[in-house]
């Protein structure tokens, strides 16, 4: 099996349906979406139960790479955070900054 | 995101952007140097006392991290995601009683690179950091 379509079909199981079905729809999702890390976390996961299929993986580090996937991704939303505090900080103190060196006395 | 009453952020700090590249090489070697080779055998002490060392090397960087935090927590929470990794691989390394294996080591060491990678771009976007 060397595709996620093949094996999802191989593994066929009536009370696995509906999460393969959600499974799917939401790689198709993430493939769309942007920024990269959420791309590329499909592509990823795609390929981990590919491997996992072929026997390149075992179940425990299929779960290590899952969980590692998950640092990965929130160290992404760290990083954001942080970026989005330090720009309203530069915005608003270089907003203060202006008036009070360039403003004042020179405008009033 | 932005929660809580903080709203900016720790200004850089060349101490914590200094541990995230340390601990990334650590970390790395760490996951090669107990991956499957020839001559290499799964060793239960000097796995003990390697990671024991890590222990060491993660807490000290988290205890600075957050010295120098603000209320926002991002530099001590940035290290605490990577101490959790480390955390995690030692207790697999201890548990399955095997090496790494190749395959397996090769995608963790790709999630590791990115994991400090985006610690360290984290850094470097702070006021102050140098341009």
């Amino acid at each position: 099996m060397s595709t996620l379509e093949e094996i999802l079909k191989a593994t066929g199981d009536e009370v696995l349906d509906l999460a393969k079905s959600q499974f799917k729809e939401l790689l198709i999702e993430a493939k769309k979406e942007s920024p990269e890390v959420i791309n590329e976390t499909a592509e990823k996961v795609e390929r981990w139960l590919v491997m996992r299929a072929s026997g390149d993986l075992d179940d425990d580090e299929l779960k290590a790479l899952l969980n590692a996937r998950r640092r990965t991704v929130r160290q992404f939303l760290l990083t954001q955070e942080i970026a989005t505090r330090a720009r309203l900080e530069r915005i608003s103190l270089g907003l203060i900054d202006s008036v009070r060196n360039k403003f004042i006395g020179a405008i009033f | 995101m932005i929660t809580g009453c903080s709203l900016f952020t720790s200004h850089y700090d060349a101490t914590r952007h200094e541990n995230f590249t340390r601990l990334k090489a650590f970390h790395i070697k760490f996951i090669e140097d107990y991956t499957e080779g020839s001559g290499k055998e799964w060793n239960k002490q000097a796995i003990l006392e390697i990671c024991d060392q890590g222990d060491l090397k993660f807490k000290e960087a988290l205890v600075y991290a957050a010295s120098k935090d603000t209320k926002d927590n991002t530099g001590a929470n940035a290290v605490r995601y990577l101490r959790d990794q480390f955390k995690e691989n030692c207790s697999s390394l201890l548990k399955r009683k095997v090496l790494f294996s190749k395959g397996f080591s090769a995608e963790l060491v790709k999630e590791l690179e990115l994991q400090y990678d985006y610690a360290i771009a984290g850094e470097l976007r702070r006021v102050g950091a140098p341009q």
